[in-house]
């Protein structure tokens, strides 16, 4: 017998606690205005949802209530406390998050004033269902608390133009935001017009005319001149003189300038000094024969 | 008042006007061939031989500029160094011309033919690299 009482009770030492959750109590919710036309108080009750509010003009919220933990109903200061206003549409991104002052009591109050709403609250569409989020990262853990509080609807005359997004502007009918563009092709410039034979032998012919007029010249003034009196030191010379022009011409294709100064320095040197001793010699040849 | 001493211009007749052409064209025919025998009988073949290159840089001078003129001057600092290339060669060529003629001793007493030609030919390989590089 009592070892069956004690085996009864077994289950019950390898039950886990059910957690401890946050809650609140003295909850009061009201509105005030100076006309006192819309004044009203609500007392926060689970059981009881508050009806629709609307805030009209020169109207103000105030909101105070204590966060306790639901088990023992002690005072609990909360890591989080935060109102959501949702906005009805399901655009999460118009939802508005505003954070909610906290004593060390755990007394928490909360006041808004349509004369001077917050900016979020301003662009907004006006409708919104307003939720009391709490929530504690003591020890022992504490269940957050989702207290969905009313459905706050904000008179017009309190808002502004929501703010544009990126993706704000409508699709054009029948297309979605992001629809498949047309391909792009490549253009490329119109091809060239080649010129045609006869012109460019005709520019073969003008190009080529000072070169035919001079080589005619050339061989009609050669029988009077002495090609054959060329001596070897002038040869040199002329032959340093072309190295010097096919240097040149290396360099234009594929030389730089600092890589052609020392070769082209070292030939004019040597070009000098051949040309020096070639024209020594036809000079004394030229004063011999006067 | 009697008309005699009145001096009316003589207007010449279109035959006449037609005779004083043909004796001023012969006239010019007469200088130009006259011009050219002497030219040919009294100057130095070497002398001729740089009039060639001269008339050569001349006519390949005239073509590239007319080219640049009527067609395009693409690619621009091609016609600068082929431009300036006959331009300056013309220069040296004439430079030497002036340098080696017969008649040149009065003038060129220090200068031998010889250094004349020298200076002539480094000037032209100068010249020849300062256009090779602005051809690019």
């Amino acid at each position: 017998m009592r070892l069956s009482a004690a085996l009864a009770f077994l289950p019950l030492l390898f039950a886990r606690e059910a957690p401890a959750s946050l809650g609140i109590k003295q909850g009061k919710l009201s509105l005030s205005s100076p006309d006192g036309l819309s004044d009203a108080s609500y007392t926060l009750d689970p059981l009881q949802p508050l009806p629709p509010l609307t805030l009209a003009e020169q109207t103000t919220l105030k909101l105070s209530f204590t966060v306790i933990d639901a088990s023992t109903g002690a005072g609990v200061i909360p890591d989080q406390a935060h109102l959501l206003f949702e906005d009805t549409t399901g655009d999460e991104s118009r939802d508005v998050t505003v954070s909610v002052g906290v004593k060390s009591s755990g007394r928490a109050s909360f006041t808004l004033n349509t004369a001077k709403l917050p900016a979020a609250l301003i662009h907004t569409r006006g409708t919104s269902n307003l939720t009391l989020f709490l929530s504690s990262l003591a020890s022992p853990p504490l269940r957050p608390l989702a207290y969905p509080l009313t459905a706050l609807t904000l008179s017009p005359s309190l808002l502004k133009p929501l703010n544009r997004r990126r993706h704000d502007l409508p699709p054009r009918a029948g297309e979605p935001a992001f629809a498949p563009q047309e391909e792009l092709a490549h253009t490329f410039k119109k091809e060239e017009k080649s010129v045609g034979v006869i012109i460019s032998l005709l520019g073969l012919g003008i190009t080529l005319t000072p070169w035919v007029v001079l080589l005619g010249l050339i061989s009609s003034i050669r029988p009077q001149t002495n090609p054959s009196a060329l001596s070897s030191t002038s040869s040199l010379f002329f032959i340093s003189l072309i190295a010097l022009e096919i240097l040149i011409g290396v360099y234009w294709v594929g030389l730089k300038l600092y890589q052609l100064l020392p070769a082209f320095i070292g030939l004019a040197g040597v070009s000098a000094y051949l040309g020096k001793v070639a024209m020594s010699g036809l000079r004394e040849k030229r004063l011999k024969g006067q | 008042m009697s008309s005699s001493s009145i001096n009316v211009p003589k207007i010449p007749s279109a035959a006449e006007t037609k005779q004083q052409a043909a004796e001023v064209q012969s006239q010019l025919s007469n200088s130009l061939s006259t011009l050219v025998h002497n030219y040919a009988s009294t100057t130095p073949a070497r002398v001729k031989l740089i009039d060639s290159f001269l008339l050569f840089c001349v006519l390949s001078g005239v073509l590239q500029f007319a080219y640049r003129i009527l067609v395009t001057s693409f690619p621009y600092y091609a016609f600068v160094g082929g431009f300036g290339s006959t331009v300056g060669q013309f220069v040296l060529l004439a430079g030497l011309r002036a340098q080696v003629a017969p008649g040149r001793d009065s003038e060129f007493k220090a200068i031998s033919q010889e250094r004349a030609f020298l200076d002539f030919a480094a000037s032209s390989v100068i010249l020849h690299l300062f256009c090779f590089n602005f051809l690019g």
